[in-house]
């Protein structure tokens, strides 16, 4: 159709809202895709990686080793593993945890290299490699033995390798895995024994029981329970909805962008539509000629994004299952997300378009003709305003937001957007931050913690004594998530708790986190009926206080108690809290915590998380200059005249920009105001489903530090949109208002 | 001479031709004077008005208005002569749309330190009780006296009108005319009107006329008469 020349015409003429639609689709259009396929292609991988390579289902230590493991096997119907590991100091700030070798449960697989064929070969996690510089072929020295690095390792138990189960934060640079042969284990090297299982049959109870009976359980860790490999599931669901919501939201202001610059191009082009009406065409012809606009620009935008979705998407994958010790298998493209990250943008413009064009064609070729429609309507709301006590300069502005309510909504809603996602990506690291700081420095006071692999009942003079055991709820059995239970000896010097008021409690009574009585409902005073996983063993206690604390659901109570409720040997102790490093034989340790490392590992996690808020930063940036700047520009477009008007009269240009430009300040202000409470609300949401199955609650906190920064990059972007469009303004002629009728 | 005008010449250049709309145009006019321009479509009369009105360039040539050279202006300096002494109405009123009566005239106003004050000046065009109208719920004549008090809230020391009656019928015309006759009376502004409509000469002191970018008729008017009087 000839008219159809003239699209490309009017794209040429009127650039910037069109490329700023363009954009804003292929940024949806990536990040549908990159989300989705990465989402998708670890959630893929790492079932496969479950499934196939076995991945426990629980570990336990028993005080008395297992010697009949395939019978064990048969009666309960599971597959049972005994392994053997070691910590072995591989320098001054790190531990290298050597494993052996895995046949049954906890399958490895090589990422790189050749698996273990000799003694003196070892597999490692390649992140600790790559932080301490361990080359393929490498000779290394571990207790006294030379073993050649002959490949790097992934193993179903440590995707994210955590030094204990209740840790947040790994630390490639002070924790990593190994896995040698067992034989290895046999002789020379210092080391605990524990188990692997993995249930083909529900008998847990009864197995549980057996192992109680029979050999004493001192820790037993679910796998739900378990960090190492829960971790990457709570992040999982988090990113399931970014990949949906962030673009489905970029295409939603898209579209009020693509109304709003329709229902300009219209309103110019009423008569023409009358001409062409009277020249005998059809509605269905003309109504194809608007909507072939909306067509290119999705057709380009989803193309643009989708190719560079393609692109970025096997980066991405890589640098998640990096960040978690995952195996890629194989990448699969699912040709759905593709036709979607296409098409999706079609689905929402050409309905858009539609509507706006089902408005104008509802006038009658002569309507058109003689520009009805085309006039500026006052609006209800223009007529009611009463502005007489304002300046004419505010009186100007104001009546400039009224008078397009669509432009004024594309810009608060943009900009509401554009701020959320940048206090998100601030307020999720504050978060962090807080209950990092919170629970580890208010909150723990040792330098040095050390778990047993047995009770002990020696005095330790350095150091004070305590005691844990996994516990859940008996009346609500539908959670499987256990809590720990401390009993904790007398002088406990080395946790502080608080209760909501920020009092320190006194350790002397029973005392439980707050994420733990959230969980169960429960306050002080109440009487909660719980059961140790470990021997099935259950009893009530009575809470007295609730301490404010985010890390873990744990409950607190003195060691005395603990060992009595709990039927251990009085007197007798699992950890050991310390300032000061101790001499205690390895053999007997089940693992040891430098809290440096952990405050160290939390801020070796927070690196990418921060490269993280920067590209999200960017993404906000790029999202609020378009929009900011799209609407700057329509408001001089339709300006033209009246700047024009205004020049002629002699106003300066100072006053022009200040005018024009400023008009929508305030609006930026809302839009950032609003994004406040949206982003606190969402991330309350976000972090709920996020921890729904960890044993652990993340506070939402917002420094007004961080506001502020969030405040200034806002404004730095409409100051920006403004400066690029002060040569427009410019450039307006004077000539321009005398040729032509104004309106 | 309050206004003077010597040898203007503006081409315009489109593609490889150049055209000349004004060629050594002069002329003079004193102060608190009524002058009108005529001359057939494309003679160069709005050029010329906006020239001395500090919206266009001269290519050569040069305007005085009390005796301050503005041919010579920067852009900044034209803005702030056209801010401080010229007011203009043009053919289509070009009010903005979306302020009101009272808004359009403070438009003018607020950038002038010592303006008429708006609702006296509304009662001076007759428009009163119109002060909370938008444009579009006016007429063409009404628009037009909006328009005409915008141009002189400021006081200028010259009101240019572009066809200010173009647009308008007999009546309303001569209505609009008696009203800048009253205004050249009240604030001794002097005014420049482009009209095709040779009758209304009748009401200015001087009497021009452009052909092809050149005065070809230069007269005084002795006998000036009142805006009602006026036939066409
Ligand atoms: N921007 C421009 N580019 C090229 N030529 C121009 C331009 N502006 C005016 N002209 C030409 O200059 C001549 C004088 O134009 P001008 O607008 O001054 O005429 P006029 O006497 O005001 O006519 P009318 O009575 O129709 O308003 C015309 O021939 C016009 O085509
Ligand atoms: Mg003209």
């Amino acid at each position: 159709m000839i008219i159809n020349k003239k699209i490309i015409r009017n794209i040429k003429e009127q650039k910037v809202p069109y490329i700023g639609s363009i954009v804003l689709i292929a940024l949806s259009s990536m990040l549908f895709i990159v989300f989705n396929i990465m989402g998708t292609n670890v959630t893929k991988n790492l079932a496969e990686f479950k499934e196939d390579y076995v991945q426990e289902d629980a570990s336990f230590v028993v005080q008395s080793p297992l010697k009949n493991i395939s019978e064990l096997e048969s009666k309960y119907n599971l597959i049972l593993e005994e392994r053997n590991s070691a910590d072995y100091a591989y320098d001054k700030k790190s531990t290298l945890r050597v494993l052996s070798k895995t046949k049954k449960v906890n399958q490895y697989v090589v990422l790189n290299g050749e698996d273990i064929k000799n003694n003196d070969e070892i597999l490692i996690d390649p992140e600790f490699a790559k932080a301490h510089r361990i080359k393929l072929k490498q000779k290394i020295k571990l207790f006294q033995r030379s073993y050649t690095v002959i490949g790097f390792v992934s193993t179903p138990d440590y995707i994210y390798p955590l030094k204990t189960e209740g840790d947040m934060m790994k630390n490639p640079s002070t924790f990593g895995i190994a896995v040698v042969n067992s034989q290895n284990f046999k002789t020379g090297i210092e080391n605990s024994t524990f188990y692997s299982v993995k249930y083909k049959e529900d008998k847990t109870d009864a197995f549980k029981k057996e192992m109680q009976q029979n050999h004493t359980i001192i820790q037993w860790t679910d796998r739900q329970d378990n960090m190492r490999m829960t971790f990457i599931e709570g992040d999982l669901k988090g990113v399931e909805p970014m990949g949906k919501i962030m673009p489905v939201t970029i295409l939603f202001i898209t579209c009020i962008l693509v109304s709003v610059v329709f229902g300009r191009l219209l309103k110019q082009e009423f008569s023409q539509l009358g001409v062409l009406y009277a020249l005998g065409y059809r509605k269905m012809e003309i109504r194809m000629h608007y909507l072939t606009y909306s067509i290119y620009i999705s057709l380009l935008g989803g193309l643009l994004g989708t190719l560079a979705g393609c692109v970025a998407a096997k980066p991405f994958i890589t640098y998640v299952t990096t960040f978690y010790s995952l195996p890629i298998f194989e990448i699969q493209f699912d040709i759905k997300y593709i036709l979607i990250a296409f098409l999706l943008p079609m689905a929402f413009l050409i309905p858009t378009t539609m509507i706006v064009i089902g408005k104008a064609m509802r006038l009658s070729p002569l309507q058109l003709l003689r520009g009805e429609g085309s006039k500026t309507k006052i609006g209800f709301l223009e007529k009611k305003l009463k502005l007489q006590r304002f300046r004419f300069i505010t009186k100007f502005q104001i009546r400039e937001v009224v008078r397009n309510t669509r432009r004024t909504i594309l810009l608060v809603i943009g900009v509401t957007f554009a701020s959320s996602l940048l206090l998100v990506g601030f307020s999720t690291k504050d978060s962090m931050d807080y209950l990092v700081n919170n629970s580890f420095n208010d909150v723990y006071h040792y330098n040095y913690q050390y778990v047993f692999n047995s009770f002990q009942t020696e005095q330790e003079m350095n150091g004070a004594t305590a005691s844990f055991a996994p516990f859940t709820s008996v009346d609500n059995e539908k959670s499987e998530n256990s809590f720990l239970l401390y009993g904790l000896s007398k002088d406990s010097w080395f946790i502080k708790l608080k209760d909501p008021l920020g009092k320190e409690i006194d350790l002397n009574q029973v005392i439980i986190t707050k994420p733990l009585a959230e969980k169960y409902d429960l306050q002080e005073g109440d009487t909660f009926h719980i059961k140790s996983k470990l021997d099935a063993k259950d009893f009530s206690i009575k809470i007295d206080k609730v301490a404010e604390s985010y890390m873990g659901e744990s409950a607190y109570m003195p060691l005395e108690m603990f060992n009595k409720l709990c039927g251990y040997p009085e007197g007798s102790y699992l950890q050991i809290y310390s300032n000061q490093k101790l001499n205690i034989e390895p053999g007997k340790l089940l693992y040891e915590i430098n809290k440096e490392d952990i405050i160290d590992g939390y801020q070796q996690i927070m690196k990418p998380f921060q490269s993280l808020i920067g590209v999200i930063g960017v993404i906000a940036f790029i999202i609020g200059l378009i929009i900011i700047y799209v609407v700057t520009t329509l408001i001089i477009e339709e300006n033209k005249s009246s700047v024009s008007l205004l020049k002629i009269l002699g106003y300066r240009k100072k006053e022009l920009f200040s005018m024009i430009l400023n008009a929508n300040t305030s609006l930026v202000v809302l839009g950032y105001l609003l994004s406040i409470p949206l982003v606190l609300y969402s991330l309350d949401i976000f972090f709920k489903i996020m921890t729904e199955e960890m044993s652990m609650s993340i506070p939402v906190k917002l420094h007004y530090i961080y506001l502020l920064i969030g405040f200034v990059f806002i404004i730095v972007t409409y100051e920006m949109a403004k400066f690029l469009n002060r040569k427009k303004i410019q450039r307006i002629s004077m000539a321009d208002s005398l040729k032509n009728r104004m309106e | 001479m309050f206004l003077e005008v010597n040898n203007l010449v503006k081409k315009y250049q489109t593609g490889k031709v150049t055209f000349q709309a004004l060629k050594n145009t002069s002329f003079t006019m004193e102060q608190g004077q009524i002058g009108v321009i005529l001359g057939p479509s494309g003679s160069g009369k709005s050029t010329l008005l906006n020239i001395i009105g500090g919206i266009d360039y001269a290519d050569q040539g040069r305007v005085s208005v009390g005796g301050i050279e503005i041919t010579q202006m920067s852009d900044k300096q034209l803005t702030e002569y056209r801010r401080s002494s010229v007011g203009f109405v043009f053919q289509f009123y070009n009010l903005i749309p979306n302020l009101t009566v009272y808004e359009n005239i403070e438009v003018s106003s607020n950038i002038t330190k010592d303006s008429i004050k708006i609702d006296e000046m509304l009662e001076a065009v007759g428009m009163k009780e119109f002060r909370d109208r938008f444009p579009r719920e006016l007429s063409g004549g009404q628009q037009q006296r909006v328009s005409i008090a915008r141009a002189l809230i400021k006081k200028p020391k010259l009101l240019f009108c572009d066809e200010p009656t173009g647009a308008l019928d007999y009546n309303t015309s001569k209505e609009i005319l008696k009203l800048l006759q009253e205004v050249n009376r009240k604030y001794h502004t002097t005014i420049l009107i482009i009209t095709h409509n040779n009758a209304i000469a009748g009401i200015a002191h001087r009497k021009l006329r452009l052909r092809s970018g050149e005065i070809v008729e230069d007269m005084l008017n002795e006998n000036v008469v009142s805006a009602e009087r006026i036939e066409w």
